[in-house]
């Protein structure tokens, strides 16, 4: 069963379309991951499932209520980690967390016994009389966490709860969404890092520009391009001549390059692999490295969309 | 209830700054030391004489009260002045010199310690407005007020929450800035406590009004703070808040913070709710506007953040 339909979602802002008509389906108790690069809409379509943005046209269905302006208590199932560290700097731990949980309707004994449980569960214990300000930032982020869960939500939307923080905290909070699913959460997870959201999630939707572009399994999604390969050469000052030339070769079905890598896909990397180094040759680029890949998500944003997830 | 913790929230988080707090006391305190004694002998002489020409109908001594002092002079010291005219008149007839009083004339009453201690308390609960503007700024752009949201939490609740932790944070320093003043310089604050009170209540809600509806023009703190000061502190001088400016006296009679003033001064020289009718009417019918003002505003920015 659907525990959140988006039929026909669009968002405009004067000229500009943040969101362009997305029709999503997502379970119940599943962890569903929402992928797309910087500006693709992802934040604007939690925002407005979270209710803070009114959508332009389209609906919102929550557990079987639809989302209007003035109902506000389907956010009782909601639980919002957002992107930024939405934090009282100036109160403790267990103060930020007991702010909150008093918000989601939490009181008294019920309420003190939440902020416990909620602390240990993002390891935060010894740290529940200090302030945020004193917090590295995988600290804050799991702070962060703590703030949206001490209700026990059905729904948790996670907003790139990864940005800017070390491996190890990255590890922690990853297994905490698992943890929290395995609790009987459904989780909506957004990140512009598709090595996430291939180990965590069971469904995933790529956005681009406000757009769906595809939605599935991971494996479903990697059928898309399934005899597609990645060409990774590495390369000094690739110039502009070389990569339009690449791209006019039959066969090569996207190139993307940054950070001195250029990527591209295509269905016959053996066949096409000597073109493109006379290509390269003739340019005078310098060749450092050279490796052929499965398909990943990465291919397959780059496949449909002709850009790379990451800016 | 979410009203309540979030006003809560907000006030607790004030205290919680113990610095600001202090400042938010001593600063008016202050201000009333420094201005109050400085100014003190301005209070003290009204040496302007006027002399009355023949052709002035000296037997209507009403006429010659209006004509000589300034409009503001409350009702219960025409009495009083018409007593001493009638006493003049009979020593030393039609044309003689009188005192004209100075445009102060009407608070004349007022020390200068009573003056600035009015003046500085209104000025200083008009900024707190200030502090409620840059709070909503701050959460806005720290993306509290977005996790905020995400909770069953009505915009109005927030919005209430907001300006009533303001407002606790104002009555505490407004009944901090009267008992200091009292206690340290003497300031009479005269008897009628309740009308003190709602005068100052209604200044708190202008200063939130303010405070809201720059918030949700403005971006950064820096420009609330900057544009806000400003305004007030333009219409504080205008209204003579720092000192008597008598050729500003027509334009500064038009400002809020001089309702709010005159209608303290009344009630701290023992005037009533009926002297201060027509000054309370137009601080209420200006929040009215304000508020109306300020709520279309933040709802419009908070729909499309």
């Amino acid at each position: 069963m659907s525990i959140i339909e988006i039929k026909d979602l669009i968002k405009r802002y004067d000229r500009n379309i943040a969101v362009d008509n997305i029709n999503l389906k997502i379970e119940e108790g599943e962890i569903f991951g929402l992928l797309g690069p910087n500006g693709a809409g992802k934040s604007t379509t939690i925002n407005m499932l979270c209710g803070l943005i009114d959508p332009t046209g389209g609906e919102i269905i929550i557990d079987g209520f639809k989302i209007h302006k003035k109902n506000t208590e389907y956010k009782r199932k909601l639980g919002l980690v957002p992107q930024q560290i939405a934090l009282y700097e100036n109160l403790c731990a267990e103060e930020n967390i007991q702010f909150f949980g008093k918000l989601a309707g939490l009181k008294g004994a019920l309420l003190k016994e939440r902020v416990t449980e909620a602390l240990e569960f993002v390891g935060l214990s010894d740290k529940r009389k200090s302030l945020p300000k004193s917090f590295s930032g995988g600290m804050k982020r799991r702070l962060n966490i703590a703030c949206a869960i001490m209700h026990h939500p059905k729904i948790i939307i996670m907003d790139e709860p990864t940005v800017g923080i070390d491996p190890q905290s990255r590890n922690h909070i990853l297994e905490s969404v698992r943890k929290l699913n395995s609790m009987g959460s459904t989780v909506i997870y957004t990140s512009h890092y598709m090595e996430e959201i291939e180990v965590l999630c069971s469904r995933i939707a790529i956005v681009d520009h406000g757009k769906l572009i595809v939605e599935g399994t991971t494996e479903e999604l990697k059928k898309h391009v399934a005899s597609d390969e990645k060409i990774k050469i590495k390369v000094s000052d690739v110039n502009y001549n070389s990569i339009e030339e690449i791209k006019a070769i039959k066969g090569v079905r996207a190139v993307d390059y940054s950070d001195n890598m250029l990527e591209i896909i295509t269905k016959h990397p053996q066949s096409l692999l000597q073109d493109i180094l006379f290509i390269l040759s003739k340019n005078e680029n310098k060749l450092i490295g050279l490796e052929l890949s499965e398909p990943d998500l990465e291919t397959v944003f780059l496949t449909l969309t002709g850009r790379k997830l990451r800016d | 209830m979410n009203v309540i913790n979030i006003a809560l929230n907000k006030f607790k988080r004030t205290l919680q700054n113990k610095v600001s707090f202090i400042l938010l006391i001593a600063m008016p305190v202050f201000m009333i030391f420094i201005m109050g004694y400085a100014l003190k002998p301005a209070f003290q002489t009204n040496t302007t004489i006027k002399k009355i020409p023949p052709s002035v109908n000296f037997t209507n001594t009403e006429l010659v009260i209006s004509k000589s002092y300034s409009e503001y002079l409350p009702q219960s010291n025409n009495a009083e002045e018409m007593q001493k005219l009638a006493n003049q008149q009979k020593s030393y007839g039609n044309t003689f010199t009188i005192l004209k009083l100075d445009l102060q004339s009407p608070l004349k009453k007022l020390s200068s310690f009573q003056y600035f201690a009015a003046s500085m308390l209104l000025f200083f609960l008009l900024n707190s407005g200030i502090g409620i503007g840059n709070n909503i700024i701050n959460e806005r752009s720290d993306k509290i007020y977005m996790r905020i949201n995400s909770f069953p939490v009505k915009k109005s609740e927030y919005l209430l929450g907001q300006v009533l932790g303001g407002m606790l944070t104002s009555i505490l320093q407004a009944i901090a800035v009267i008992l200091f003043s009292t206690l340290l310089f003497g300031v009479n604050w005269g008897n009628n406590f309740i009308g003190i009170a709602v005068t100052l209540l209604l200044m708190i809600l202008i200063s939130s009004s303010l405070g809201v509806l720059f918030s949700s023009i403005v971006n950064s703190e820096k420009a609330l703070s900057t544009g806000l000061c400003i305004v007030l502190w333009f219409i504080s001088f205008m209204s003579g808040g720092f000192s008597p400016v008598p050729a500003l006296e027509p334009v500064g009679k038009l400002t809020f913070y001089r309702w709010g003033f005159d209608s303290l001064a009344i009630f701290m020289t023992g005037g009533t709710f009926k002297a201060a009718a027509s000054e309370l009417t137009f601080l209420a019918i200006f929040i009215v506007i304000l508020w109306t003002a300020a709520l279309a505003f933040f709802n419009w920015r908070s729909s499309n953040e």
